[in-house]
């Protein structure tokens, strides 16, 4: 058997080509990310360039145009890709700020537990319970309507999943044997939470930041619906979207594009979160 | 069981004063002088002496906790405050919005669990087949795509182009049912049309929720050693995955009812607006857009309140369905590989998703 090893011999010979979804989420986030970072090289239009002849406003999808124009006569396409730079920024940045608290709240809960525990798991429940709505109008009198007002908005609305998914699976590895010898070791509990628990918390992390930044796409399209998105000119996915409202009966591609692109990252974040 | 209940219905109280405690604080860090609504539009209060005497009248003058103590002996007796730019009692216009809004997210709950099960059923009967597979592609599709754009787009295609429904609003017939305006009979076709959309739309997420949950918590189920001992007796196939699967599987979906209506509510602000259906959500996000404190204060103190006591109602329920609650009094430490973090992983519980 171990000559077989690694010889071309030892791979089945009709062994079908079958893509797993998690493969293909890859694959969809891969290009996304790669046609927002070369977004500058992938047209020649300024997404933002306003160009008001005839012919130029409203323009349905065509090869000028793959994704038509808006009302202002911008070119969507070029919109749409600068715009996957704003979205997956939001996405990531808010990402990364939810994993960062609700890691902290859940890895402190659950292993601490106790009166912590509890206290910690009241802030999430009033947390979960507070209304979106007062935040959102809080936010929205204090600031002025921006990128980082976005990325704390939808942050401070989501890392309490991640608190607690941390804090059950927390709870799980701090009952085995090994998380004991630590302790009867004399390991502190700092140390046991940041060199025993944590590391073994990497793959549900991976998943909850993946589930995080589809929730945070899907939140940015939803609060540039209710007018908090990022201010114009800029275009985002969820701005272009909103953009596009008032052209829903002349101009449907306008509301299909970016509402098409952010399905296809989401799909590809749920896919690549999808543990089988 | 009445000691769960009660244990329940004291945690469930507790979260609903912490949470108007929370959004009273909020409104009132909100900048703006409550002053300058509370003496009417346009009335200048110029002298000290006249804003003095409005402070203490109001009350303002006292600690932030008295202020809050007085506004939640208000508000526990349905005195919600005033409008400020709709010009009329929070109350008067919650109790106006809330049924369609009940009707809307009531008719999503059922539409949702009744596919989303059935469909997680299908799912699971057979495990890594076609079925499975489009299932799994579906709802993760489901999933991923912003309710705005599912909601334009069904507009778009149903309503524009093919003009087989109504775009969105309440029928008249609708709006008498609820007592929004004088009865008239309509016919049930065009009551149903204005429904549709919204529902589907409100539903779908949701829907894809169940239906994995429910794929999930059945092929487990179905693993376990009652359903071989119910197959060794030579039960009829059916009677195996209804009666002996389904009935344990069942359990875990109903503890995500919950979960589910925080998740309802959260999609109305966005599906109500859409659609233009005349809920709470819609007139939340109206009350955001004007700035009116009074208003987005009551609205989000009576929506944690329904949310509360769906939570509630959820968990009664499945104390109610699960003997080992009601003979133990505790609940099972982990369903068979179902455990809090088995389904978290996989990812899909309502949360509180902004779509």
């Amino acid at each position: 058997m171990n000559s077989a090893r690694g010889s071309i011999s030892a791979i089945p010979a009709s062994r079908p080509l079958r893509l797993s979804k998690q493969t293909i989420g890859r694959v969809i986030i891969a290009a996304i990310g790669i046609a927002a970072l070369c977004a500058p090289w992938l047209t020649s239009f300024d997404p933002n360039a306003v160009d008001l002849a005839v012919d130029e406003i409203l323009a349905p999808p065509g090869a000028a145009h793959p994704f038509g124009t808006d009302a202002a006569g911008r070119d969507l396409w070029a919109r749409a890709l600068h715009g996957a730079r704003v979205s997956i920024s939001v996405g990531l940045l808010s990402m990364l700020a939810a994993v960062a608290l609700g890691t902290i709240v859940g890895l402190g809960a659950g292993y601490l537990g106790g009166w912590i525990d509890g206290l910690l798991m009241r802030v999430v429940d009033i947390a979960v319970a507070l209304p979106l709505l007062l935040l959102i109008l809080i936010a929205q009198s204090y600031l002025e309507p921006s990128l980082p007002q976005l990325i704390i908005l939808i942050a401070a609305t989501s890392w309490m999943t991640v608190a607690r998914i941390v804090r059950a699976e927390t709870k799980e590895i701090a009952a085995q044997d090994f998380i004991a010898a630590a302790t009867t070791l004399g390991a502190s509990r700092l140390r046991i939470m940041r060199n025993h628990v944590l590391p073994n918390l990497k793959s549900t992390l991976g998943v909850a930041a993946s589930l995080a930044v589809a929730r945070a796409i899907l939140a940015e399209a939803a609060l540039s619906y209710l007018g908090l998105g990022v201010p114009p000119p800029d275009a985002s996915w969820g701005t272009m979207l909103q953009d596009g409202l008032s052209h829903l009966q002349d101009a449907p591609w306008l509301v299909f594009f970016p509402g098409f692109l952010i399905s296809l990252t989401v799909f590809g974040f749920h896919s690549v979160a999808e543990t089988q | 069981m009445q000691a769960i209940v009660l244990r329940r219905l004291a945690h469930s109280l507790w979260v609903v004063l912490l949470v108007s405690m929370g959004a009273f604080l909020l409104a009132h860090l909100a900048p703006g002088d409550p002053l300058a609504t509370a003496a009417g539009d346009g009335a200048a209060v110029s002298t000290p002496a006249h804003r003095n005497r409005l402070r203490a009248q109001y009350g303002l003058d006292k600690p932030l906790w008295i202020q809050y103590a007085r506004w939640a002996s208000r508000a526990s007796r349905g005195d919600l405050g005033r409008s400020i730019s709709l010009r009329r009692p929070v109350i008067d216009l919650i109790q106006e919005r809330l049924p369609a809004s009940l009707l809307l997210m009531g008719s999503a709950l059922l539409f949702s669990l009744m596919l989303g099960i059935s469909l997680g059923v299908g799912m699971a009967l057979r495990p890594g087949r076609w079925i499975d597979r489009i299932g799994g592609w579906v709802t993760t599709l489901a999933l991923s795509a912003p309710s705005v754009w599912v909601g334009l787009m069904l507009i778009h295609v149903f309503a524009v182009q093919l003009q087989w429904l109504p775009s969105g609003g309440m029928s008249p017939a609708h709006a008498s049912v609820l007592g929004l305006a004088s009865s008239e009979a309509a016919n049930l076709w065009s009551q149903s049309a204005h429904f549709v959309l919204p529902v589907v739309t409100l539903s779908l997420a949701q829907l894809a929720v169940w239906a994995r949950y429910q794929r999930a918590s059945l092929v487990d189920a179905l693993r376990g050693q009652f359903v071989r001992t119910a197959r060794a007796k030579g039960l009829r196939e059916r009677t195996v995955v209804l009666n002996h699967g389904l009935r344990n599987a069942l359990l875990p979906t109903v503890t995500l009812l919950g979960t589910g209506i925080g998740a309802l509510v959260e999609g109305s602000y966005i599906v109500e607006t859409v659609f233009s259906w005349p809920g709470l959500g819609r007139l939340s996000v109206e009350a955001i857009q004007s700035r009116d404190y009074p208003l987005v204060l009551g609205l989000s103190v009576t929506i944690a309140v329904f949310v509360v006591i769906g939570n509630l109602l959820a968990d009664i329920a499945y104390g109610a369905l699960d003997p080992r609650l009601r003979v133990f009094g505790s609940r099972p430490q982990a369903e068979p590989g179902l455990s809090e973090t088995g389904l978290n992983k996989t990812g899909y519980h309502g949360g509180r998703a902004a779509r």
